[in-house]
């Protein structure tokens, strides 16, 4: 493997530079009078300290460029000068602090944190990371790349292989014969197409502070931001004109966090709030491509309708918003409670592209211009944990987390799905089983998962420790074959510690699973006008009568 | 790994969270101020560098120092050092260790440590941590990076992280606690969030969104398709396209045997569903589509 000869062939040259600056006395040995003799208050307002450590060397490669994009994937591997790793701590005075930390300084994969306060009062931090994704060094594409992720193909070579004939190999060589459509193609891939760079950078900028004003309270206050730009490898389905492709796809997505939290803690007790918000903004909305096959839009049969352009969706702006409250209690016994409940919203309300841009077809006006998506996730956790005597614990929890879909069920008179569908019948429902535009409702998918359980375990000796615990889930679901469906599961775990290196872990465990509610035919819904004969020749989904 | 430990040891007080019933114990057989360094200057001076060794906060018991963990050091002191008169953390019970570190520490994070997975195995914290001779630069780890200090046990993720499609933690970009609390959590798995694409959304919310046709296995849980902690296929997949899909998808519409384009000659010619990324090929918004014709995440 090639990139083994990369790696042996690493040319470190490290030099670690150790800082050590006291322009003070607060460094020395430590005192070694009598305790009572120490005053070291006083003197220790003085410190002033920094120490630190940089590594710096070179760096190369016995390949260049090496022949694997994998062994740079998730990293930058420079040639010639790095600075590695700096680390540096001053202490400008008692009590205060300043940790800066860098490691691959100015690489792709750089990431410094700035971290520093007043010890036990507050503290602040600023971070900053970088990291790149590299799918592959070798592609190539045919597209030229235009603004508003437009992809287009040279007329010429669409014109020709739109009147090539139909793919055949008469002489059983394994290659499509000449002037068939993909013998076209793919010689235009190999003298014609164009280096593509296909990976993204990933940057993530981060600010925080925490208050500790006394023993009890603490706030806290954070923001982050996260870019990630590049090009994304991306499959284009033509809608069953049988010609998938595939580009470099740029994206510019950005998120964005901020949190702020509160928390109250005591002998017996301890209680907090976070308060969580994101948003994440797309820096585009589609893609639109040239399909191979058809310069210009085709005329429509009762099969195709070729589009001479495809369009597909990405990924949608959304906000987030989450609250949650979170405590424990500790009771006599050694025993203590905790419990979290959270609640969140998910929004989205991205203006809907149109059904295609196929210039021969007009297809029916949309319900609504966009989605208004939202969706909550309240969760309720409880647990109670105990050991009543050195050798026994045991606990019990009960938890519940739901997916309450609150989107709206949009119905379409005349769903389509391929383009060839849109001129056939309008909305006649009656010209067939797969090819008509039929009414088709959204059906927004949600889920809950109740768990709870107990368990207990006993630890007699030094080497020997059991447990044995049951749990039991219940999942309900929206819009889905199985309903309701529970879980009984038992588990047995015994660990036996031989001496601190050697402990061997076993565990047994029975699952017994079953569908409670179960409704094959849950996709119906999808189908106001109830056509059941389409419905079955269109879902492919395992199910059981 | 397990401390070899002896169950038989009280865990009552110091250091126990449990109030006592008659207020806080008195500071009495606290040792002198400084005493403890005169005799463990390596360990002193090795606290001192660290935040245990610079904070002036103190316990619920009132007491600062090297006594808020080793307990009042008096008797220590006035027996020349025997052992038997000073709580030494490295012979105790896990459950007693925590309750040390969590008379302090028994907030934010560590809130769902009782009762959670590592705790009820037996792990204490200088399972993870250790508070004087620490070898990581920071946490206070017992090993010189968090990776390594997580896969001291878990072994099988530390296989699966060096398979050829894995999670950038071998090269240092995140770790397992950019997804995982060790300290327990509410969610499953220990994960930070309440639920597994909770946790995948703090970094891929572009698949948070809400959409208009929801391919619902997506919506449920996004390991049902992804093993983030690596896989030998593409996109960290469970399985190659197009048999994934075909775990549910099967018979209807797109038969299940591998199948050509051209079956007249002797040569197979994969067709579009089977090379590249198979079903995703045509199927690209297989995550769900806000297309109003995406229904089948075609576009």
């Amino acid at each position: 493997m090639r990139a083994r000869g990369i790696l042996a062939g690493w040319l470190a040259l490290g030099l670690c530079l150790g800082l050590g600056w006291r322009p003070s006395a607060a460094q020395e040995e430590p005192p070694k009078e009598e305790p009572k003799k120490e005053e070291p208050k006083k003197e220790e307002a003085k410190r002033d300290t920094l120490t630190g450590e940089v590594v710096v060397g070179v760096t190369g490669q016995d390949e260049n460029p090496p022949n694997s994009a994998k062994f740079s994937e998730y990293r930058e591997v420079p040639s010639g000068f790095t600075a590695d790793r700096l680390y540096i701590n001053w202490t400008p005075k008692e009590g205060f602090y300043l940790e800066l930390r860098a490691v691959d300084v100015s690489q792709l994969d750089q990431a410094v944190l700035a971290d520093f306060g007043h010890q036990d009062h507050w503290k602040g931090w600023i971070d900053w990371s970088e990291n790149p994704r590299q799918w592959t060094d070798q592609a190539k594409q045919l597209y030229a790349e235009h603004a508003g992720d437009v992809f287009t193909l040279d007329d010429a070579l669409q014109s020709a292989i739109q009147a090539g004939a139909a793919n055949v190999d008469a002489n059983a060589d394994g290659q499509w014969d000449a002037g068939t459509k993909g013998a076209i193609l793919k010689s235009a891939l190999f003298n014609s197409a164009q280096d593509a760079t296909v990976g993204w950078q990933r940057q993530t900028a981060g600010v925080g502070f925490q208050a500790t004003p006394n023993r009890h309270w603490t706030f806290t206050a954070s923001s982050q931001r996260e870019h990630r730009g590049g090009n994304l490898p991306q499959s284009l389905g033509m809608t069953f004109s049988l010609s998938p492709s595939e580009v470099a796809a740029p994206f510019d997505y950005r998120t964005d966090w901020e949190t702020i939290g509160a928390e109250y803690a005591d002998r017996r007790f301890n209680a907090g709030i976070q308060v969580t918000a994101s948003q994440f903004d797309t820096g585009s909305n589609s893609v639109t491509w040239d399909d191979q096959l058809f310069l210009n839009d085709t005329a429509v049969n009762a099969t195709t309708a070729n589009p001479a352009r495809g369009r597909l969706t990405y990924a949608t702006d959304n906000r987030m918003a989450q609250a949650t409250l979170f405590g424990g209690v500790n009771l006599a016994g050694h025993t203590r409670i905790d419990a979290t409940v959270s609640r969140s919203e998910t929004t989205q309300d991205d203006a809907f592209l149109p059904k295609t841009i196929n210039t021969l077809l007009t297809p029916a006006p949309l319900p609504q211009t966009s989605y208004d998506g939202k969706y909550d996730i309240d969760l309720l956790s409880l647990r109670i944990a105990s050991r009543p005597t050195t050798t026994v614990r045991w606990s019990a929890w009960a938890r519940d987390w739901k997916y309450d879909n609150r989107s709206p069920e949009v119905t379409f008179t005349d769903y389509v799905t391929t383009d060839y569908q849109v001129p056939l019948c309008a909305n006649a429902n009656a010209c067939g089983a797969t090819t008509n535009p039929i009414a088709r409702k959204s059906l927004p998918y949600g889920w809950e998962r109740a768990n709870f359980g107990a368990s207990a375990g006993w630890r007699p000796t030094a080497w020997f420790d059991g447990m044995l615990s049951f749990e039991r889930e219940v999942m309900k679901r929206d819009f889905s074959a199985v309903t309701k469906s529970d879980e009984n599961i038992y588990k047995l775990s015994m660990d036996f510690t031989v001496n601190e290196r050697l402990s061997v872990r076993t565990t047994a465990s029975r699952r017994e699973r079953r569908a409670d509610e179960y409704d094959a035919e849950y996709f119906l819904e999808s189908f106001p006008i109830g056509e059941q004969n389409v419905a079955a020749a269109n879902e492919g989904m395992r199910r059981f009568t | 790994m397990l401390l070899a430990e002896d169950p038989k040891v009280d865990i009552a007080q110091p250091g126990d969270r449990t109030p006592p019933a008659g207020g806080a114990p008195a500071a009495a057989g606290l040792a002198e101020p400084g005493a403890c360094a005169m005799c463990h200057d390596t360990e002193a001076a090795a606290l001192a560098a660290t935040k245990h060794g610079k904070t002036k906060v103190a316990n619920w018991d009132g007491i600062t120092s090297c006594e808020s963990c080793h307990g009042p050091g008096g008797a220590h002191v006035a027996a020349e050092g025997t052992k038997e008169t000073i709580l030494n953390p490295a012979t105790l019970p896990a459950a007693k260790v925590n309750s040390i570190c969590l008379s302090c520490h028994e907030r934010d994070a560590r809130t769902h440590w009782t009762g959670s997975p590592h705790e009820q195995r037996g792990l204490a914290c200088t399972s993870c941590h250790s508070v004087h001779h620490a070898a990581s630069s920071t946490l206070l780890l017992i090993k010189k990076t968090e990776f390594e200090t997580c896969t001291g046990c878990h072994l099988k993720r530390q296989a699966s992280l060096y398979r050829s499609a894995h999670m950038p933690m071998r090269e240092g970009k995140v770790t397992c606690t950019s997804c995982h609390d060790p300290h327990g959590t509410t969610g499953p798995s220990m994960l930070r969030q309440f639920s597994v694409n909770e946790n995948c959304y703090s970094c891929h919310a572009d698949r948070r969104a809400p959409v208009l046709w929801e391919h619902p296995p997506v919506k449920e849980s996004c390991v049902t398709c992804h093993d983030p902690h690596g896989t030998l296929n593409p996109r960290l997949l469970v399985a190659k396209v197009p048999r994934l899909c075909q775990q549910c998808h099967d018979e209807t519409r797109h038969p299940t045997q591998p199948y050509s384009d051209a079956s007249s000659g002797p040569e197979f010619f994969p067709n579009s569903r089977m090379f590249d990324r198979g079903c995703v090929n045509c199927h690209s918004m297989i995550h769900g589509s806000n297309h109003p014709s995406g229904m089948r995440f075609l576009r």
